[in-house]
């Protein structure tokens, strides 16, 4: 269930878009019910958002699972979202990534044991120039070695 | 008109038109996935790339407006290696498991990749595979084929007006799939099998059976619906295996139902009447087509004609069979002298004959600017016209309806609710203020205004292309002739045009073929109550042709009628009031015509000989008519007996009676069918049956309804298991029911 | 005039004669070609097209997979072929019948086969007692595979550096 206050934070973006363009709002709406959910989307919350927009369920669901912003499985308090399309690949995105994820002792999609992070890839972020790179909620840390990883995880405790 | 060259050919082509479709127009062969000439333009599958001079790239045909002096290639170099490259782009994904892929053979990848794809790829990495979860009994998914040419999911949007499917994920790992656990429920969601440019979705029912090179494909009408959808039946080995669309813009364009593309399965069921059977001493046996007739002819002598009384013989019919046969029936009856023919089965009110014809071609639907739905579903009863109504609406028509339940409709709709006993009063109110000629009628004066009528109203006065679309919910309520008289006056008055699809099958052939009693004639019910000694029904299954199967059997097994029964299926209740029983083809396997509701007249030829003895039911009445000695029954062609039938203008409509309008609020139980139980065909389409449309059996009504009847959401009202839901009027309940006629009284 | 002389000093000196004795002394001493068939046989090239065979997998299953190409592709009609969905959601045959009275023995639906389910073996003398005998169902085609399975695969090895 959407809490009241979304619906009104909600329906603020709603009045942004010209009338019968309800659907405009879909990202912000999903970003909104995410946030209040822990941080990740579930099946019944996509429902929710459809019928509170009158879009098709499926038209939502497209709309949450393009975008990497949104989480379909359950978070830590921080996300990793690393990078691994070209210049980031090509510079070494996969062995940090790798490195990453034997440092959090967690794969990418899962949650390290604490519940702290939690690592995912995600396509361009467009930081290419200071490739490879990733971000950490809303923060690009960029030009990382293994040396530079260690020091941002341990920041993050 | 502007000239472009295409290959160097100078073409004339209309100033913003994609190139695709003037290549099309002139044979000129443009490879294609994506594109699709009745769904929106997506350019994404890539394959139609042509070279512009001018353009540094090539570009999509699909989706590059011609301009004048445009010069284009498509097949040199540039064109060449470009569709090559695509298509090895398309196969990287693609398994080669094209001998077991049920499109193998009809696969527009595959025929693409022998002309344009090369035989090595470069890709050496492993391949995408997509686990399926199932959709619905009538599609199967093997979704590691998809190329992600999105045809299905802009078929649901833009066409069956539910977008079902959709594309989840990105990049490499962008699936197509339905989001709800219940798959695909869309009314026409056959045609994503016909869109599909690979074996992704394919027919379910269909699967593993054969290759599409195996069959021969006959033209054929489907006559379930009052469209008569222009269809092929693909046969192989004297079965009909498969039903695809074929095209015909003024009728079905290139959709079909999902009730007339898995309806076959049917015809091919165990349940098939395969031999004459007489019952002799009250035990069924078999015989020969010359007993049978011979017992049968011997009934009629010594029950009805031997004592000349012809007109103690009664003749009655689905609204499934052929104009051909009810005109043969209809003609056999008068010839004798009997004016007692029928074919209104399912009917309560057979007194008054009332006779609302279309005057709208299907075609012209989508132009109307203002469509008001009176008692009708269109989406469950006659998908392919909601299918235009949606249209219209996506042209910017309001819609209004007028029924008794909210429905599911799926296009912009103002539904008002209202009960079936106030709906005289609402349309006379309409009437009256939209003040129009006929608004001074006395009887008129009664009608109490409310906001929706106004707000209908004017709408009407302000329309210049009103449509008016009457369905079958009310037919069987008491006030049928004054809302059928209030709709024809108002569509006289506003130069509305009417739509009737108040009826199924052939319905309108029936009428055309006067398939009614004459002057002095018995009607349906009054046959049945009557107990006349003798009875000719033709394709009649009362269980569910019947508005009170109950009734009709027990009035006709009297010992003292005589019943001979021309049927296709088998059937116990047919059986008990029967003395002989003639076997007769089903659909696809007799020639004949259909007639739809603008009056078009379509004639089909069979595609397969019927099972068994059965004979097509045409010839069966011609014999009959030899057998009696009647004059003029020498056909040897059914196209003859159409001939003869003759292109009558459409009859006048005969629908000003009386207008009532009631002050009581009495309760109306409305009556459904499921859309899958119309007739026997569908009824043994075992597919069909198991999708959730042909499971529905509910009788709903709102809370104040309920607890006048002392019901709850977990009884069952007329043997229905009830649900309590609060968008039915009041004083009504609707019953939407695959069960028969049997126990339909209280 | 000299042709005629020759001739004559041709049929009196016996020459044809004693060329014929030769070679049948020489046979007399030579290796022997004749074999005795049916004990013995001819050596026959692996590509050699007799008796049809369906084949299976090593695991036991069929290869066959009913795409029908086979059928397709026979220029005499003599396959027929009907499929089902089998209870494990495979495509599978319920019927596999080759009217060898029709045959050419053209090789096609090897040819055409994509999983080399249907092969022609080596195997040239059978024999029909009927005329239904002709017709060569599933059952008997499988059981040919089965019982020659090790000849079908040596032919097969021994053409694939052919191919």
């Amino acid at each position: 269930m959407i809490s009241t206050a979304a619906k009104k934070e909600i329906d603020q973006w709603i009045k942004k878009y010209p009338e019968d363009w309800k659907s405009s709002a879909v990202m912000q709406a999903l970003k909104i019910v995410q946030k209040e959910n822990n941080n990740f989307l579930t099946e019944e919350l996509i429902n929710d958002v459809a019928s509170y927009l009158d879009m098709p369920p499926i038209a939502v669901a497209e709309v949450a699972t393009f975008y990497e912003n949104f989480n379909h499985k359950p978070v830590g308090k921080h996300v990793i979202r690393f990078c691994h399309t070209i210049s980031c690949m090509l510079n070494g995105a996969d062995d940090l990534i790798k490195y990453t994820e034997k440092k959090i002792g967690a794969k990418v999609g899962e949650v390290s044991k604490d519940g702290l992070v939690s690592i995912k890839k995600v396509e361009c972020l467009g930081a290419c120039r200071h490739a490879p790179m990733f971000q950490i909620d809303d923060k690009y840390y960029e030009d990382l070695t293994k040396e530079k990883i260690d020091l941002i995880l341990e920041d993050l405790k | 008109m502007i000239e472009i060259e295409i290959d160097g050919k100078k073409i004339k082509a209309e100033q913003g038109e994609m190139l695709i479709s003037v290549t099309d127009r002139e044979g000129i062969s443009v490879p294609r996935f994506c594109y699709h000439k009745k769904l929106s333009v997506a350019a994404s599958c890539r394959m139609c790339l042509v070279d512009v001079e001018g353009a540094p790239k090539p570009q999509t045909a699909c989706s590059t407006p011609a301009a004048d002096g445009m010069k284009i290639h498509t097949n040199n170099e540039k064109a060449k290696a470009s569709q090559k490259a695509v298509m090895e782009f398309l196969l990287i994904n693609h398994p080669l498991d094209c001998p077991i892929c049920d499109q193998g053979g009809e696969c527009e990848l595959q025929d693409v990749a022998m002309s344009y794809g090369s035989d090595v790829s470069s890709f050496n990495e492993g391949k995408r595979i997509i686990n399926d979860k199932g959709i619905g009994p009538l599609i199967h998914t093997d979704m590691t084929r998809c190329i992600h040419c999105t045809r299905c999911v802009r078929f649901g949007q833009e066409v069956a007006g539910i977008m079902e499917m959709g594309g989840t994920g990105r990049g490499d790992a962008l699936k197509i799939e339905p989001f709800l656990e219940e798959g695909i429920t869309s009314e026409l969601s056959g045609n994503m099998i016909d869109v599909c440019p690979v074996g992704a979705l394919t027919s379910k029912p269909f699967r593993y059976e054969l290759r599409s090179w195996q069959m021969n494909a006959v033209k054929n009408i489907a006559r379930h619906d009052l469209l008569g959808s222009n269809i092929y039946s693909q046969t192989y080995k004297g079965k009909v295996k498969r039903v695809v669309a074929g095209d015909n813009d003024d009728v079905n364009e290139t959709w079909i139902s999902d009730r007339d593309r898995f309806s076959y399965e049917g015809i091919n069921s165990s349940n098939r009447l395969l031999s004459p059977r007489i019952k002799v001493e009250g035990q069924w046996q078999d015989a020969s087509w010359d007993v049978a007739l011979d017992f049968a002819i011997r009934g009629l002598r010594g029950n009805v004609l031997k004592n000349n009384q012809p007109n103690q013989l009664g003749a009655l019919a689905s609204s499934n069979a052929t104009l051909e046969e009810y005109f043969l029936l209809q003609k056999i009856m008068r010839e004798l002298g009997s004016e007692n023919i029928d074919f209104r089965l399912s009917e309560v009110n057979t007194k008054d004959q009332l006779n609302l014809n279309s005057n709208i071609k299907i075609a012209e639907i989508e132009k109307a600017d203002l469509v008001l739905i009176v008692g009708s579903n269109p989406r469950l009863e006659q998908p392919m016209i909601n299918h235009r109504i949606r249209k219209a609406s996506n042209n910017k028509a309001k819609v209004f309806s007028i029924n008794s339940k909210s429905f599911d409709f799926n296009y912009q709709i103002n539904q008002n609710l209202i009960s079936p006993s106030k709906v005289p009063n609402m349309l006379a109110s309409i009437l009256r203020e939209a003040k129009v000629k006929s608004s001074n009628l006395s009887s008129l004066t009664d009608a109490q205004n409310t906001d929706e009528t106004l707000e209908i109203a004017n709408a009407i006065k302000n329309s210049t292309n009103p449509l008016i679309v009457i369905g079958e919910h009310y037919k069987n309520t008491k006030n049928w002739s004054s809302i059928v008289s209030l709709i024809n006056l108002l569509a006289k008055d506003t130069d509305a045009g009417i739509l009737n699809i108040s009826g199924t099958g052939n319905y309108f052939g029936a009428i055309l073929a006067e398939f009614l009693p004459g002057e002095g004639g018995l009607d349906a019910n009054t046959m049945i109550d009557k107990q006349l000694p003798a009875y000719m029904l033709f394709d009649v299954y009362p269980s569910y042709d019947s508005h009170n199967a109950e009734n009709f059997v027990n009035s006709l097994k009297s010992e003292k009628s005589f019943v001979i029964s021309f049927n296709s299926f088998q059937d116990d209740l047919v059986e008990q009031y029967s003395n002989v029983i003639l076997p007769i083809a089903s659909f696809y396997e007799t020639s004949g015509s259909h007639v739809n509701c603008e009056n078009k007249i379509q004639s089909f030829a069979a595609a397969v000989k019927s099972p068994g003895e059965s004979k097509p039911g045409w010839k069966v009445l011609k014999v009959f008519a030899d057998l009696l000695e009647l004059q003029g029954f020498h056909y040897t062609d059914s196209t003859q007996v159409t001939n003869e039938v003759g292109f009558q203008s459409a009859k006048s409509n005969k629908a000003d009676k009386e207008i009532k309008i009631p002050k009581s609020n009495s309760l109306e139980v409305i009556w459904q069918s499921s859309p899958y139980i119309i007739d026997p065909v569908l009824r043994n389409a075992e597919a069909l049956q198991n999708t959730n449309i042909g499971k529905m059996n509910i009788a709903f009504m709102n809370s104040k309804t309920a607890k006048k009847l002392k019901l709850n959401d977990k009884s069952v009202y007329l043997n229905i298991p009830v649900s309590i839901t609060d968008d039915v009027s009041d004083s009504c309940v609707i019953i939407q029911t695959n069960q028969s006629t049997m126990k339909r009284s209280a | 005039m000299i042709d005629k002389l020759k001739n004559i000093f041709k049929v009196f000196s016996l020459s044809e004669l004693r060329g014929g004795l030769n070679i049948t002394a020489h046979e007399l001493v030579n290796k022997k070609i004749t074999v005795q068939y049916p004990e013995e046989k001819t050596p026959i090239s692996p590509r050699f097209r007799g008796l049809h065979a369906l084949r299976r997998y090593p695991n036991g299953e069929e290869r066959c997979i009913a795409c029908k190409l086979c059928e397709a592709v026979c220029p005499a009609n003599a396959i027929t072929i009907e499929s089902e969905m089998r209870d494990d959601g495979t495509r599978r045959t319920t019927q596999y019948d080759i009217d060898l009275f029709k045959c050419i023995f053209c090789g096609f639906c090897e040819e055409a086969c994509p999983v080399d389910a249907i092969v022609e073996t080596q195997i040239y003398d059978y024999a029909f007692e009927s005329r239904e005998g002709s017709i060569i169902t599933k059952e008997r085609l499988l059981e040919v595979g089965e019982k020659n399975e090790q000849m079908i695969n040596k032919a097969k090895l021994e053409d694939s550096k052919y191919k």
